[in-house]
């Protein structure tokens, strides 16, 4: 109830965005071998905003940094519940151009990521070079990052999740009363991947889409919000 | 300013005390931090310096980043003995970007660009800009703009719910227009309070206030060689026009007087083997008239003529019009001439020599040249010129 004001507006937001819960998956590029294969954990890239009645969403500090630790708690307890196995990325120093490269690449999985959600999963915006593949990298470099922790893939998360300001609350009750227009609350959306350490090769996707649902505030919550996210990961 | 925030927070009270933060007033209504504050975890304040820690931790490793660490310790100085005891807070990176700018971050993180350290002819000039940036962190002022900004886009979107009636798109324009009008006005606001706090910060630590007023003019002069056009828009320009800012930053010098001692000058020192580097990004920019402009007041200034001389003639020498072979000549010449010659300088001028046939002085230039740098890249090449072939 914190996310939007009001039975109505929730109502519609479940109308308008009810596949909110729906998360896509693919398995193509996976080839398995008879070893256990080992999961380099990145650091995931997660902010936690408020959204405002004008709509521009504020980090808020305190909400990120407890999703951080929920999540890290969470995902640790949904790996091993798989009996999945999983090193920590170590990262370098600041001055080491590896340091930069994880910018990077932290960066380029959210672009790819949204990337494939549009030109993967939307049958008329397929790119026809891909020829009905799923294809998609983040490029040979990514076999660098295998230096900072012995793993066969990587593992990249980004999460972004918002919630309406009491102003936007406020907006969202003034447009219901007087003219009948659902105003969006706070949204939460996620993009993991699981990429390959030695090619680069995205080998599993996996996107929550966006939703007004969740709460990464909480442990609880973070802990549906990381099964959503990881639940058909290949195990 | 305060008349619209008193109709904003009027409008949002009315509409379910919806503002959630009362605090910031006019440009100088929120006050200023303490020594070692940082902002509630909780607060928008918090989610702003997040924000900025993220941008800082992607500067402390990009490799744009200048880690000399003679330019380093300059600059720390003097952001020490600008800001006292706040001093601590403050986490200088130099960059490598060749266009006048300083940033102060809310979290203390102070960018500053190579063209800045370029254009600044002593360290009263540096320290000038860099109070200006620290009284931006002192005063909280990217927290008041987006506040500002919050305030605006959130009555804004209550507007256009409620806006009712034959009007209410004449009166939707009309508060656009007064939302961009005072968000910039907010801004100059700011941009007078730090040029004035700035120049006082300056001043107490014993630098030339008058360099405040200097730097200002030097820009303008480069603005005016007329590659890059800056039209100044009363009503949207989020900094006061430079020639009022020039005025009051002459006033204000006035008033406090030159410094009673010579005030420190360590710049040229800490900078001096960069400087070269700076000069040839400035060339790369593909701005003929201003990089001219910017070179012949650097070969004027004292500080690097032989460079600032080589410089220029390689920006005549890339143009390559009727006549700028000439010039280039010309620059490489008096480059040669000056203290401290860079070795490409000779070889500037051999090969411009050796395209006209004048075979013996060009060999002359080359031997100079191979003389200063024998482990040239080119040095094979060079001396093929000089064995005859």
């Amino acid at each position: 109830m914190r996310r939007t004001a009001g039975t109505l507006i929730v109502l519609a937001a479940v109308l308008l965005g009810g596949c909110g819960a729906q998360s896509y998956r693919t398995t193509e590029r996976l080839v398995r071998t008879d070893a256990q294969p080992c999961i380099m954990l990145m650091p995931p890239d997660i902010e936690l905003s408020e959204r405002t009645a004008g709509g521009t969403t504020e980090l808020n500090a305190a909400w990120t940094k407890a999703a951080e630790a929920h999540f890290a708690t969470a995902l640790r307890e949904h790996l091993t519940s798989i009996g999945a196995d999983f090193v920590e990325y170590l990262p370098p120093d600041d001055a080491s151009p590896d340091a930069q490269l994880l910018d990077e690449l932290q960066s380029l999985h959210a672009t790819v990521g949204q990337a494939i959600l549009e030109y993967h999963f939307e049958p008329a915006l397929r790119l026809p070079a891909k020829k009905g593949q799923f294809d998609w990298s983040l490029g040979p470099e990514v076999a660098k990052l295998a230096e900072h922790g012995k793993a066969d893939y990587a593992l990249f998360v980004w999460l972004r999740d918002s919630y309406a300001s009491p102003a936007r609350m406020a907006l969202q009750v003034v447009a219901a009363l007087v003219v009948g227009v659902p105003v969006s609350g706070g949204v939460q959306q996620g993009l993991c991947s699981l990429v390959d350490l030695k090619t680069g090769q995205v080998v599993w996707f996996n996107a929550l889409l966006p939703r007004e649902a969740g709460d990464m505030r909480t442990l609880e919550e973070s802990r549906a919000t990381t099964h959503l996210l990881l639940d058909r990961m290949p195990k | 300013m305060i008349g619209r925030r008193a109709f904003t927070l009027g409008l949002a009270s009315l509409l379910g005390g919806c503002a959630t933060h009362h605090q910031s007033g006019p440009a100088t209504g929120l006050p200023s931090t303490s020594k070692g504050y940082r902002p509630p975890p909780d607060s928008d304040e918090a989610g702003l310096w997040l924000a900025v820690d993220k941008v800082e931790q992607a500067q402390k490793r990009s490799p744009s980043r200048i880690r000399d660490q003679a330019a380093n310790a300059l600059v720390q100085d003097i952001i020490c003995r600008l800001a006292g005891d706040r001093c601590p807070e403050l986490r200088p990176y130099l960059v490598r970007v060749p266009e006048f700018n300083a940033t102060c971050s809310p979290n203390g993180m102070v960018s500053v660009w190579s063209g800045l350290l370029l254009r600044c002819k002593d360290e009263s000039q540096l320290a000038g800009v860099l109070g200006h940036e620290i009284a931006h962190y002192l005063r909280r002022h990217s927290l008041q703009r987006m506040r500002d900004k919050r305030e605006w886009d959130d009555m804004m979107a209550f507007m256009q719910f409620t806006l009712q009636g034959p009007l209410a798109k004449t009166m939707w324009d009309i508060s656009g227009d007064v939302r961009m009008a005072s968000i910039s006005m907010f801004s100059r606001d700011h941009e007078r309070e730090s040029d004035e706090m700035g120049l006082v910060m300056m001043a107490d630590a014993g630098y030339d206030p008058f360099a405040c007023a200097e730097t200002w003019r030097q820009l303008i002069d480069e603005d005016k060689a007329g590659d890059v056009k800056h039209d100044f828009n009363f009503f949207l320009s989020t900094h006061p026009a430079t020639k009022e800012r020039i005025e009051t930053l002459q006033q204000l010098a006035e008033q406090r007087g030159r410094p009673k001692t010579s005030p420190p000058n360590r710049l040229d020192q800490a900078i001096r083997h960069l400087r070269r580097g700076f000069m040839e990004d400035e060339i790369n920019q593909g701005r003929f008239k201003r990089t001219e402009k910017l070179l012949s007041r650097l070969a004027a200034d004292g500080n690097d003529p032989a460079g600032a001389l080589y410089y220029r003639g390689e920006l005549y020498r890339r143009r390559n019009k009727d006549g700028d072979e000439a010039s280039a000549l010309g620059f490489y010449h008096e480059s040669c001439e000056a203290a401290d010659p860079p070795a490409e300088a000779f070889r500037g001028v051999g090969l411009i020599r050796w395209r006209r046939g004048e075979a013996e002085l060009a060999r002359e230039y080359f031997r100079r040249y191979l003389d200063r740098a024998p482990q040239a890249g080119d040095s094979d090449m060079i001396r093929k010129y000089l064995s005859g072939a």
